[in-house]
């Protein structure tokens, strides 16, 4: 019981860590442009967003709790995909060994973490091209000292993300392997301690902390609706 | 008569419209041997893969040791299976395939595992990755996940596809040697004599029915 209990839990606070320190990455870009120094100053962020009020709503609330949701869902309709498409050849030979049960949680565990990877290089990646373009337009412009430094700030982000993506992408096709989850989460605690560190910002304020605790409470709710759902289905579904 | 280790009751299975089998009841029996021959197409590969529960029935029902399969229990958990010529991580070596197969019930060390490689003279290859092996040494390789957790039951579906003559009477070896240390062994072919030699009973499956014809 202990056993299963320690497993059970560690797996699940795992992941719900997992899908908000992916999220917290993107969110990243928005929040230290906004705390740190030179990108809290308007100009700036007009420069990067266009306009103010555009710059404000889009690192809102709002948008977070969207992304959850989407993602969520996202990742649950991919497992329906895996299920039905994984290479169902490759499949058989696990299918008995893990029985129904085991298979659905190790098809949750890829296709959790290949969306984590997903979201740090496509979502991340994108949103850091597209702001690291606007303010080194802004900077050629210019030639303000403040853009320069934010983007440094970005490069950084922009380095670190390409970093993780390759080594954990790497780790999960070659040996389909959690330890890829675990460096990544690492990874990037330490970078977030270091931002903190070296900004002076308490934490809280720093990682938004409210906002995270809304949205591990929605995940919470979120995985147990689908998890019914997909258990559910799986039951009655011809696997090979 | 042996224990009676699985059996189906009434089975049939249909895809929409077009019928596979119908109303099929048979035993097997412990440490016995079970043949089944047929076309291709025929039904063979679905047949098995409803006695392991990775395809549900129609009507009827399936029971592996007095337990009902899709119900009260998913799958043969200790049985060693091959259906449809499963393929394996080709960026992988053949030893890397099987450890992570082993991986998943942690019933054997590594060095059973090199054992079963050695069984089926894959051991010189062990480390070449698995996009690098013939036709035959990739079925080999399937043979050998399926027998190297030591099972009860083995479902083979065209075991001997792509061996040449000296795999296949390696092969035929094994698999008399698993019959004879009580194992229980399913297996098809398209060719009647490749089910004889392994088999003491052979079926035909041919439109729909499954028919005994040698004992």
């Amino acid at each position: 019981m202990k056993k299963y209990l320690s497993k059970k839990y560690i797996k699940y606070i795992g992941s719900l860590c997992a899908v908000w320190a992916a999220l917290w990455n993107v969110f990243l870009l928005g929040v230290s442009l906004e705390n740190s120094g030179p990108a809290a100053d308007s100009t700036l962020l007009q420069c990067i967003l266009g306009s103010e009020n555009y710059a404000h709503d889009f690192f809102t609330r709002q948008f977070w709790f969207i992304s959850v949701f989407v993602f969520y869902m996202a990742v649950y309709l991919v497992i329906f995909l895996f299920l039905q498409h994984e290479s169902g050849k490759y499949r058989s030979m696990k299918l008995h060994r893990y029985g129904k049960k085991g298979y659905l949680n190790h098809c949750e565990s890829k296709v959790l973490h290949g969306s984590l990877y997903a979201v740090l290089l496509v979502a991340t990646g994108l949103a850091g091209i597209a702001l690291f373009g606007r303010i080194t337009g802004a900077v050629i412009r210019t030639g303000n000292a403040d853009m320069a430094a934010a983007v440094l700030l970005l490069v950084k982000i922009f380095l670190c993300m390409v970093l993780y993506g390759k080594i954990t992408v790497y780790q999960i096709l070659r040996k389909n392997s959690d330890f890829a989850a675990f460096f990544m989460l690492v990874v990037l605690f330490v970078h977030l301690a270091a931002e903190v560190y070296t900004q002076k910002i308490h934490f809280l304020t720093y990682t938004g902390a409210v906002e995270s605790l809304c949205g591990i409470l929605i995940l919470i709710v979120l995985n147990t609706v689908t998890e019914l759902v997909v258990r559910k289905k799986i039951k009655t579904m011809d696997l090979c | 008569m042996g224990e009676v280790i699985l059996k189906i009751e009434n089975g049939t299975k249909k895809f929409k419209n077009e019928l596979i089998f119908q109303n099929v009841s048979m035993e097997f029996e412990k440490g016995n041997s079970y043949g089944f021959v047929g076309p291709n197409g025929c039904g063979k590969s679905v047949f098995f893969k409803t006695l392991c529960g990775y395809s549900l029935l129609t009507e009827g029902q399936v029971i592996y040791r007095g337990k009902i399969i899709g119900k009260e229990q998913d799958f043969i958990d200790d049985a060693g299976i091959v259906i449809e010529e499963p393929e394996f991580i080709n960026s992988l070596s053949g030893l890397e395939n099987l450890k992570i197969l082993a991986e998943i019930q942690k019933k054997i060390s590594e060095a059973e595992i090199i054992e079963v490689l050695k069984q089926f003279d894959l051991y010189e290859d062990r480390n070449k990755k698995v996009g690098k092996y013939s036709v035959g040494m990739k079925q080999k390789l399937r043979l050998a996940q399926a027998v190297m957790e030591k099972p009860q039951v083995l479902i083979l579906d065209e075991p001997m596809n792509g061996l040449d003559k000296k795999s296949v009477k390696k092969v035929e070896d094994i698999l008399k040697a698993f019959v004879e240390n009580g194992g229980t062994l399913l297996m098809t072919s398209h060719i009647e004599q490749q089910v004889e030699a392994c088999c003491k009973i052979v079926y035909e499956i041919d439109g729909g029915e499954i028919l005994r014809v040698t004992d």
